[in-house]
Parts: structure tokens; C-alpha cells; sequence
């Protein structure tokens, strides 16, 4: 694959996980709906496949695109595709950080849950003094965006 | 003595002082003799704060001369280093050796300029996370991949200067 055809894909993936937010499904449909984005010029499934499952696009989309995506360890080997970008108002972050998912197997910040696979997947949250905040679990992608929601709360005194 | 002896004597320099070398007992490890702690303080805490024997009140009958405390601030803002002079039960002599504020979080007020929004327009090359002047409606940034990068753009840029 060309550079300007990787750029595309890069932004075009970071799109999708800022339409669907949270995306769990087989890597096929996720290709499908990437290529659907991109429009005609879109490159070959395959090469998309293949630049996808790529470690280093996967830490770039982490990194600078706001987007994690990977294949989850658990039984069914679905992926998935998760926007980590953060509100900037602090009201909202109160209020995210306060809603509470339906079942502590899944990840408070992109909701997916993880039936049986809780404590191999997710992480619990720890505060400023280490303690294990009860009930809140993570991904390993998803705690950073989770923990800035927390970093603006408490600056900014509102109260979660 | 003969006269060539006596200025020979004369010339020569006083003895060095002795060098008295460390004995065994005077090196220990850092972790045998003091603690180091870590300490997470309020929100707002001042640096004043942590030097008044009041704050370590509590705590003070576990440390020992030249402990080091490591301090958090609660919301991540700041993170300092104290040295334990002398402390006993309610009282604490620290002597702060460094303190450094943490970068400020751009998605929150404290490092946003008023007067501007950021907003994702599209997944187009020069969309993405863009900045608008409200005034105006001038776009000062566009095409950056994350609001973080559209930010320090903005914070970067001449007219903010």
C-alpha cells in the first residue's frame, strides 16, 4: 500500500470509531465499513486487512488518532474499534464518569462487555493512592481517556 | 647539622592532614537506614502548605530524620520532593528539594483560550480536528489527527503570543 493510501486508511478508520464509538464485530465488516468511508479510491480489502492487524498501526491510531483497535483474547476473536477522544467539559466528564454500565463485566468507559473473561481482559481502576476503585473495570486502551475524564473533573471541582 | 640540611627542612611542606576512612558501619543501604515515602495531598495544596508541621501532623511519628517524601497532588496537577529533617509525634521539619508542576490538561479551561472552538469535521485530509475563531469564523488549525494537536497548534500560533 502507498503512504497516501495508509493516511487514508488511518483517517478513515478514526472516522468510523467516531461514528459507530464503539465497534465490536468481525475484521471483515470492519474493512468493509472503512472501505465504504474512503469511498471509490479505496484500496484492496485485503491490503486494509493486512495494514490493520499491522502492531504499528495500531499503536499510530492509539497514539495520534484518537482510536484503539485490536483483536480481543477472549473466545470469539472479534475486534474491536474504540474512539478514545474526551469531552472538554467538565459537566459532561462528571456525568460520564458517574453513569454506571449494566454489569460490572463490562468496561466502564466504551461499555463492551466481556462475559466471564472480566479479570483476564479488564483492568480495575486504581485512584491517586493505589486503592482499587470498586466496580469500574477497563481496558488496557480505554483507562487513558478514563483517566483524563478524571484528571478534568477533579481540576476543574466539579464533582463525579 | 650541616647548613645545606637545615634549609632542606625548612622547605619542605607541612604534613597532609591524616584522611580518617569510613569504617564498615558508616555505609549501609538506603532502605536499611531511611524510608522513602509517597504522600498524596489535596487538590489546591499550596507549597507552603507542605512545609507547616500541621499537614504531616498525623503522620509524623513514622518518619525519621532524612526520609524522603514523594508528593502527588490528588488531581495530578503538581508532583514534589521533601526531605525529612527532623520530625517526632505531631510535629515535622521537611525542607522542600524540588517541585514540579505537570503539564496542564488542554482539553480543560485551564489550558483553553476563550474564544475558540474545536470541533472534528470529517475524516478529509485537511478536516479532521479543526480550529475556529468564533469572532470570525477565521479556521486557525485544521488537519490535525487528535484535539490535543489541534490545541498545542492553536497555543503555537502568533496571534496567541
Amino acid at each position: 500500500m502507498k503512504d497516501a493510501d495508509k493516511d487514508s486508511v488511518l483517517r478513515h478508520t478514526a472516522h468510523v470509531a467516531k461514528h459507530f464509538i464503539a465497534y465490536r464485530g468481525s475484521l471483515e465488516k470492519l474493512v468493509e465499513l472503512i472501505r465504504y468511508s474512503i469511498g471509490t479510491a479505496a484500496p484492496a480489502p485485503d491490503a486494509i486487512a493486512h495494514f490493520l492487524r499491522c502492531e504499528s498501526t495500531q499503536k499510530t491510531l492509539e497514539q495520534t488518532y484518537e482510536t484503539a483497535i485490536w483483536c480481543s483474547s477472549d473466545y470469539t476473536k472479534s475486534w474491536r474499534l474504540i474512539c478514545l477522544s474526551t469531552t472538554a467539559d467538565p459537566a459532561t466528564a462528571a456525568r460520564l464518569l458517574a453513569r454506571k454500565p449494566p454489569s460490572s463485566d463490562c468496561c466502564a468507559f466504551c461499555w463492551q462487555n466481556e462475559p466471564g473473561w472480566r479479570d483476564k481482559i479488564l483492568i480495575p481502576e486504581r485512584d491517586a493512592y493505589g486503592e482499587i476503585i470498586g466496580g469500574v473495570y477497563l481496558h488496557a486502551p480505554c483507562s487513558r481517556p478514563w483517566r483524563r475524564l478524571r484528571d478534568l473533573v477533579a481540576r476543574s471541582g466539579e464533582h463525579a | 647539622m650541616s647548613k645545606s640540611m637545615q634549609d632542606h627542612a625548612e622547605e619542605a611542606p607541612p604534613a597532609a592532614e591524616k584522611i580518617v576512612p569510613l569504617v564498615r558501619s558508616a555505609l549501609n543501604f538506603q532502605e536499611a537506614r531511611n524510608n522513602s515515602w509517597s504522600a498524596v495531598v489535596p487538590r489546591h495544596t499550596s507549597k507552603e502548605r507542605l512545609l507547616q508541621s500541621g499537614l504531616w501532623s498525623v503522620v509524623s511519628d513514622q518518619f525519621r530524620a532524612f526520609d524522603r517524601i514523594q508528593v502527588i497532588w490528588e488531581d495530578r496537577s503538581a508532583y514534589a520532593e521533601l526531605l525529612v529533617i527532623d520530625a517526632g509525634r505531631g510535629f515535622c521539619n521537611v525542607l522542600l528539594l524540588n517541585h514540579w508542576s505537570l503539564p496542564a490538561l488542554l482539553v480543560s479551561t485551564e489550558g483553553l483560550p476563550p474564544g475558540f472552538e474545536i470541533s472534528y469535521k470529517g475524516p478529509d485530509q485537511d478536516a479532521q480536528w479543526c480550529v475556529v475563531r468564533i469572532a470570525d469564523g477565521v479556521m486557525m488549525v485544521k488537519g490535525q489527527t487528535s484535539r490535543d494537536a489541534a490545541l498545542a497548534m492553536l497555543l503555537d500560533s502568533a496571534t496567541l503570543r
